[in-house]
């Protein structure tokens, strides 16, 4: 009898275990893209597509950036053309003498993102500088 | 009879304590007085709760638009100061200008440089404050956990409208929303709520900073009366935030009509005054040739025709030399000096 009882008792502990690493297994299915972008005084615009599907349920971006000098502006476009964030960050002074650095950071966490093509535009203006930008979207 | 005695001591004694009172109650106005001339009243100070991530450093930049409030660079920051171990700062407004800017305090971490700026999360490094030369502005976080995600302002009133402005436009839970049906709905509600405080409010900066995050853009030609009877209640306002928002309105049709009206009135003029040159020099081309005899006009049709003096001789059956001389008289009346004068009077 008591064999019994153990023995039921471990079989509901791995059925329980096993369904609860299925069911993780399922709820995080995450893609991650990580990417840093250099500029130097010639540098054009970029754009950055962050392709969302219907099964996305939360998307989390993270822009870093750092510029030395020029006009670095940062926009974050969804797939309808509406602009969700933005900043622009600028440094005039770099010469031999004086140095000086700006940082900017946006953090956007959305959930139930619109599927489709969100964009990450980067304007620099005679940019000496990089940008770093973390993208990671969660599947239901 | 019994004179009543006087007691001396009690007098000065009285006269002392009248003495210390009045002293130390225009010692009260002198300092109220210094007080506010140092401007002490007129300042933005608070105490910061800070974790040791931060540099204990605040500081103060002039924003001249809407598009340059995520702008950061060294040039905008106009003051700073130091946040003392107890966590209390103190910045005078003495040095901003008398009428209301919109401007922004923030904070850098250690390992940052002082102009940088983080937009979103838990780490969002600033605020944004409407102050002039005379403002006294308090500010408290709650928690040393996050920065500015739950502060308290106190003081110059428009800033707690501008703060309840800024929490409906950058409110987290709308991106938290599922559905996009949902949120799409909820956002057009907040539009619509956002056009009624900027029509209600009484602080332009505040009116202006609702209608600006309300897409008034995609709903101008929808509530076109709304938007020009706003622009007519602050027509008075100069500031570098209005003058913006008037320059994305699409130009008043007058202004249009107005050019059209006088570009067509130009162009008929113009029309009028060739048309009168080219006139007057045909009536006087017609005048000269009616000073030809009949047979000058006759040799003169065939000039026009590009005919040789030969030509015209065999088709009159005249001499060349009768030709020659008929055209020397016919050059002279029409004061010309070759056959191309002719073909160029023809043409007029």
């Amino acid at each position: 009898m008591k064999k019994s009882i153990q023995f039921f008792a471990c079989l509901f502990l791995f059925t329980t275990l096993l369904q609860a690493q299925q069911q993780s297994q399922h709820s995080c299915n995450a893609v991650s893209l990580n990417r840093t972008i250099q500029f130097d005084d010639s540098s054009d615009q970029e754009n950055i597509v962050i392709d969302v599907s219907k099964n996305t349920s939360k998307m989390h971006v993270s822009i870093n950036s750092t510029v030395k000098s020029g006009y670095l502006t940062v926009e974050l476009y969804d797939p309808k053309g509406n602009k969700k964030g933005n900043f622009s960050i600028e440094s005039q002074v770099n010469s031999s003498q004086k140095k000086e650095q700006v940082c900017g950071q946006m953090q956007k966490h959305i959930d139930d993102p619109i599927k489709g093509k969100w964009v990450i535009k980067l304007v620099p203006n005679k940019v000496i500088g990089d940008v770093s930008i973390c993208t990671s979207l969660h599947d239901e | 009879m019994n004179r009543p005695k006087i007691n001396i001591n009690h007098i000065c004694f009285r006269s002392f304590g009248f003495l210390l009172f009045a002293i130390f109650i225009s010692n009260q106005y002198c300092f109220s007085q210094s007080e506010s001339k140092n401007g002490l009243n007129q300042s933005i100070k608070g105490k910061l709760q800070l974790d040791s991530i931060w540099k204990p450093v605040v500081y103060l930049s002039h924003i001249p638009s809407f598009t340059d409030m995520y702008t950061m660079s060294n040039e905008i920051i106009i003051a700073d100061a130091k946040v003392d171990s107890s966590g209390y700062f103190y910045l005078s407004t003495e040095s901003l200008p008398k009428q209301d800017n919109l401007y922004r305090l923030h904070l850098s971490k250690k390992a940052s440089p002082a102009a940088s700026l983080i937009i979103g999360g838990k780490e969002e490094n600033h605020i944004f404050l409407i102050a002039n030369k005379n403002s006294s502005i308090t500010i408290n976080n709650a928690t040393k956990d996050s920065l500015f995600y739950n502060y308290n302002i106190n003081g110059y009133q428009p800033n707690i409208d501008f703060k309840t402005v800024h929490d409906i436009i950058n409110n987290d839970n709308i991106s938290a929303i599922k559905g996009n049906l949902k949120k799409e709905f909820i956002n057009k509600t907040i539009y619509e709520e956002l056009r009624n405080i900027a029509d209600t409010a009484s602080h332009p900066i505040v009116s202006l900073y609702a209608l600006t995050n309300s897409k008034f853009e995609s709903s101008y030609l929808e509530n076109q009366k709304f938007y020009e009877s706003y622009l007519e209640k602050w027509k008075s306002e100069n500031s570098s935030y209005f003058n913006e928002l008037r320059s994305k309105f699409p130009k008043e049709n007058t202004n249009s009509t107005f050019w059209i009206v006088t570009s067509a009135i130009f162009f008929f003029l113009l029309g009028y005054v060739i048309n009168y040159i080219v006139g007057s020099r045909r009536k006087k081309a017609n005048k000269q040739l009616k000073l030809l005899s009949v047979q000058e006009r006759k040799i003169y049709s065939l000039l026009v025709e590009g005919k040789s003096n030969k030509e015209i001789s065999e088709e009159f059956n005249i001499g060349v030399s009768t030709v020659k001389s008929h055209v020397s008289s016919i050059y002279n009346k029409l004061n010309i000096k070759s056959r191309k004068d002719i073909v160029s009077l023809n043409n007029m």
